[in-house]
């Protein structure tokens, strides 16, 4: 049933090439051209040459070096947000969906609250409070996407509550933790797993926001969205600089947003 | 329906304080306050005892609770205190923000939704393939773009290169219609993709839904011709799950005129807001925060509302996420 | 362009006097002040008011209107427009008189009078008195009002009102250069101090018109200022998202003035040819790291000077400010273009081997951390120099954590003075002031966030206000240059001020050594 998402042609398109940038984010430290902090004061703000395909920054390093290792830290942040944002966002909309009553409209209130306040507002506030480091970074973008995510578990779980293989087993007195885990996550599973591409998108877009304010990674690590930030501050100097970092971000979160649609389509025929 | 309307309301109110507390307490425990950043923005020093008597004289040296307990009560009276900077009260600020905040959004929510039916229409009488996905190529790459990009893309081809229209601040409508209009279509045309984006995928996948419907073909058969079926049949039946959207659509709004203001170099509320946040203004903050929370509360309930009334199937039941 | 008539020819040549007895001794005259405001000379004495001129400032506008209580320096554009105070700085760096016409002291430089115009107004007709000016000076000096001048005046006991127009001041020990510690109190008007952040009201050249907080600054010309009639009829200081929106706009016509000019920029403003670049003749603002100096490991003084020798400053210069700075390899906070600057000192040349030596002597192992703490969104040129620091760093075996932040939480780490913060360099930006004096006196216990409180210093520098002869004052110049430099309080990296830039038909325009540009006598030339 999966592969039937990757009949389109732009599903195919958008699946390769996600592989290419995992690929490339993985194998960083051995496909990449330079080492990741060597400076040459030589040739500062380098256009690109056969020597440095997308030129060099502000301190001599070669910039498709610095976009490969990027990726690793984008891609990075972007999966393990995701993670926390699945895990997090399905058991509060599973526990909203079972409890049922009053829980569920507190907890789904709250979600929606949080969906309705500026994400830039809260990832700055978050920021200020945890700093910017990865590891908080990754803290906050799970925050801010688990709420999205909860709304979908609950309406998944919701679904599933009203099937007729759920009301068998309960009839049959199957305790609730063996029908959780053996029959309604297998379920909801494939839903959620094709909402991640999406959200992984979402985390590089929100990450490259806040790096376009100051609030990325901290040197010498970068991510896309703090080496589009000091492009664009240095974007007279070198016009290269802001463009590759800015491209890449958009194909990768247009492919995983592409992928991930097209995952969504397959796997849950309700939502067509 | 006289009771939801009572259980929503109060739990909105309840809501309402809640995240008015959760602002509150949050500003007060990260680092930084209004005075250091007030007083140390340059050099030389601040003798250190001022510094204790502009907090003792802000009230910030009293307990979180007092601090909480006193704001409240001044909100209720409608007074939401005034900036540590520079004085002016929090109703002003915000008064005279409001204008250039509210033309880019209604302005970019116009563009949008009348770009995006008037887009999904055309492609469904067409029928062509080459619009079809020139379509959806725009749709993605919309949603794939950050506004901040796109600002900024618009602002050197439009304002720069070609240097048809302005880049940057305000003009208000009252004195100056056509300039104001002309200041507003950049910032307002880059919020506008992320509107119709997902209004356009909504709208072209329940097309499809919709297109293969029984009675589309009894339309169709009864002799109708392509354009009449689908601005008599298609397009009202489709446009109810795109209701799902607005809500959705609103938020973003909101949350995407913070950026684009930024970019744009735009006196509106987003750019109050992220001054706030960085200078930590608290009054001005806490009191936008309530704004944005009260106008999302206020406006999902309306939606509530009328998704029920514009789909009686879902009457019966409170609705669903 | 200058109209000479026999007065001006006298106030230039008395000037002229003046501008080379102070190039001589680094200082103006302690007895006698020469009372010509040097600004007003230079200008036409009759101009057609007409044009605009559009300004634009980068990250952040201007927060209030208060001169006396607000820090930001963007505000501090547009304080001289707005306001006066009793001295301003002319392009040498010199106080000259601004609302004062002359001053005398006492023998024993403890006892000023300064004697006012006649003839100056606040904006709303009000006619400017003595009580004005004592009234502002004594509110400066509340301890309940937070006010940056303060530390300037801190030592004035008493400000009276001798007459209409003139005051006297008594202060608590010698002071030579009184002139130019008055120079950061402006004459606000204090009738109103509830709504003194929102009306801007002053004596200066131009009035406000609108104002709409950290967005928008509009100036016109003030009908009671005392001086020669604005050449502009109105100017419009605009907040800017970020630089390279601003040097977009600008390149592009939409502004005709920019400050604060990423230095990655100015090739580009020059090679448009429509534009020119504005620099001060002198720069007197800093960059610098400063350490805590009551907390390990820089409380030990070997660890500071390992930390400098281990500071690339010639690299630093030529990557991070791309040539457009003046290193400052003695680790003095006086430019080596003063006068008043000491060529004696030894400079701490770039020296890894030297550095790890002096770590290990002060105790600091291999493996430590030490924090970078800087701002985000701005500056980006401290992040380039931490990069160079932290690869220096890592070849002798220690690390360095590079730190971005909002304005706030950098802030709060180290302001005010007397918190602590262990292992951390924390880059700034001095804008220190002309006067050397005044300049080093950043260094004063209680006012420098580096802790450094030395009582030595602090009894060095009091006398060195009080000495009127100008070798001694050298010599006493040259006792506090030696102590911070050889004690590295702070860690000077290079002398570095704003840029600015206008449009060629921009003209009158100039920066004085602290980076705040003067519009006072700016016209058009279309």
């Amino acid at each position: 049933m999966v592969l039937r998402a990757f009949r389109r042609p732009s599903a195919a398109i958008a699946a390769i090439f996600v592989f290419l940038i995992v690929f490339g984010a993985i194998a960083a430290p051995w496909i990449a051209p330079y080492p990741a902090s060597q400076f040459d004061y030589l040739h500062l703000f380098g256009p690109p040459s056969f020597a440095h395909p997308f030129g060099t920054d502000e301190l001599g390093r070669d910039l498709f070096t610095r976009v490969l290792y990027g990726g690793r830290t984008s891609l990075g942040i972007a999966s393990l947000a995701t993670v926390i944002a699945m895990v997090v966002g399905s058991i509060w909309g599973f526990t909203a969906a079972f409890r049922k009553g009053w829980v569920d409209d507190v907890l789904m209130r709250t979600a929606d609250l949080t969906l309705g306040m500026p994400v830039i507002l809260l990832g700055l506030v978050l920021v200020a409070a945890f700093g910017s480091s990865i590891f908080s970074l990754v803290l906050i973008l799970g925050i801010l996407f688990a709420p999205a995510t909860a709304r979908l578990a609950r309406s998944a779980i919701l679904a599933e509550l009203g099937s007729d293989y759920y009301l068998a087993a309960i009839s049959v007195g199957a305790p609730p933790w063996r029908i959780v885990v053996e029959q309604l996550l297998p379920n909801t599973l494939p839903v959620l797993l094709a909402r991640a591409s999406i959200v992984a998108a979402d985390a590089i877009f929100v990450e490259a926001t806040l790096s376009f304010v100051g609030l990325g990674v901290q040197p010498p690590a970068a991510s896309w969205g703090t080496l589009l930030h000091v492009g664009y501050s240095n974007l007279y100097r070198a016009y290269g600089y802001s463009i590759f970092p800015g491209i890449v971000i958009v194909l990768s979160v247009l492919a995983l947003n592409t992928l991930g649609d097209n995952l969504q389509r397959a796997l849950d025929p309700s939502r067509r | 329906m006289a009771s939801y309307v009572l259980k929503r309301f109060v739990t909105s109110l309840g809501l309402l304080v809640l995240s008015s507390m959760l602002i509150f307490f949050i500003l007060r425990v990260i680092p930084g306050d209004p005075t250091i950043t007030a007083l140390g923005g340059a050099i030389p020093d601040v003798d250190p005892r001022a510094l204790l008597a502009v907090r003792h004289e802000l009230g910030l040296d009293r307990s979180l609770e007092y601090q909480y307990v006193h704001w409240i009560s001044g909100v209720v009276r409608g007074d939401f205190g005034k900036s540590y900077y520079s004085q002016f009260s929090v109703t002003t600020l915000i008064a005279e923000r409001v204008a250039p905040t509210l033309q880019l959004a209604v302005v970019s929510l116009v563009l949008g939704l009348v770009f995006a039916v008037s887009t999904a229409t055309i492609a469904s009488i067409w029928r062509h393939r080459w619009f079809d996905s020139a379509l959806s190529g725009f749709t993605a790459g919309g949603m794939a773009t950050p506004s901040f990009v796109s600002g900024i893309i618009l602002i050197i081809i439009f304002g720069v290169k070609l240097n048809w229209l302005p880049t940057q601040g305000y003009v208000s409508m009252q004195n100056h219609p056509f300039e104001s209009f002309k200041v507003v279509l950049l910032p307002a045309i880059t919020l506008a993709i992320h509107v119709a984006a997902p209004v356009l995928r909504i709208l072209r996948s329940s097309l499809d839904d919709v297109a293969s419907a029984p009675y589309i073909r009894t339309a169709e058969g009864k002799g109708l011709n392509r354009r009449q079926v689908v601005l008599r049949h298609l397009l009202p039946n489709a446009t109810i799950p795109a209701l799902t959207m607005v809500g959705v659509i609103i938020a973003s709004l909101l949350g995407g005129t913070v950026i684009v203001e930024y970019v744009f170099a735009r006196p509106g509320l987003g750019t109050l807001m992220v001054d706030a946040v960085f200078k930590r203004d608290y009054e001005i903050l806490q009191a936008l925060v309530l704004l944005a929370a009260a106008a999302f509360i206020v406006s999902s309930f309306v939606i509530d509302l009328l998704y029920g009334f514009v789909d009686p199937r879902l009457r019966v039941r409170g609705r669903e996420a | 362009m200058h109209r000479f008539n026999r007065r001006h020819g006298v106030a230039a040549v008395v000037l002229a006097v003046a501008v080379l007895a102070a190039a001589s001794l680094g200082v103006t005259s302690s007895n006698v002040g020469f009372g010509v405001a040097a600004a007003q000379a230079s200008q036409t004495a009759t101009c057609k008011q007409h044009g605009a001129i559009s300004y634009g400032i980068a990250g952040g506008g201007v927060p209030a209107l208060d001169p006396n209580t607000t820090s930001s320096a963007a505000a501090a554009a547009m304080l001289p427009l707005l306001f006066n105070g009793i001295t301003n700085y002319n392009q040498d760096g010199t106080a000259v008189a601004d609302i004062a016409t002359k001053w005398k002291s006492s023998k024993d430089l403890k006892t000023w009078w300064i004697y006012l115009r006649h003839d100056a107004k606040y904006a709303n007709g009000r006619p400017f008195t003595a009580d004005d000016a004592v009234a502002n000076i004594l509110r400066v000096l509340d301890p309940k009002v937070a006010s940056q001048a303060k530390g300037n005046i801190k030592d004035i006991q008493s400000a009276r009102a001798i007459t209409k127009y003139e005051i006297r001041l008594r202060l608590g020990s010698p002071s030579s250069v009184l002139p130019d510690q008055l120079f950061l109190t402006k004459m606000s008007d204090t009738t109103d101090i509830p709504n003194i952040t929102k009306t801007g009201n002053g004596t200066g050249p131009y009035k406000v018109s609108s104002y709409v907080p950290d967005q928008t600054l509009s100036l016109v010309p003030n009908p009671n200022w005392f001086g020669p009639k604005p050449c502009l009829k109105e100017i419009g200081f605009i907040r800017q998202p970020d630089p390279t929106s601003m040097v977009t706009a600008f390149t592009s016509g939409k502004l005709d003035m920019i400050w604060q000019v990423p230095v990655s920029d100015v090739p580009k403003i020059l090679a448009d040819k429509n534009a020119h670049i504005i620099k001060p003749k002198t720069v007197s603002s800093v960059q610098a790291w400063e350490l805590d100096t009551t907390s390990p490991p820089f409380n030990n003084v070997l660890a500071r000077r390992a930390l400098s020798y281990a500071t690339d400053r010639a690299a630093m210069v030529k990557v991070a400010f791309l040539g457009q700075a003046t290193p400052s390899f003695t680790n003095n906070l006086i430019n080596s273009s003063n006068p008043a600057f000491d060529k004696k000192l030894a400079p701490y040349t770039f020296n890894l081997a030297k550095a790890q030596q002096l770590f290990t002597q002060a105790g600091v192992k291999p493996g430590t951390t030490f924090t970078y703490w800087a701002q985000a969104g701005t500056h980006p040129e401290w992040i380039t120099m931490a990069e160079i620091l932290q690869q220096d760093l890592k070849k002798i075996g220690l690390n360095l954590d590079i730190r971005q932040n909002d304005i706030s939480t950098w802030l709060a780490k180290f302001f005010p003075a007397g918190k602590k913060f262990p292992g951390t360099i924390v880059a700034n930006f001095l804008s220190l002031q002309p006067n050397p004096l005044l300049g080093v006196s950043f260094a004063t216990s209680g006012k420098c966030e580096c802790n450094w409180n030395n009582a030595a210093f602090d009894a060095r520098l009091k006398e060195a206000f009080g000495i009127g002869d100008s070798v001694q004052r050298q010599a006493a110049y040259n006792k506090l240059q030696a102590m911070i430099s050889q004690s590295a309080p702070v860690i000077a990296i290079a002398h570095q001020t704003n840029i600015v830039a206008a449009q060629n038909y921009v003209a009158g325009a100039w920066e004085d050594p602290r980076g705040n540009v003067h519009l006072e006598n700016a016209y058009l030339t279309r």
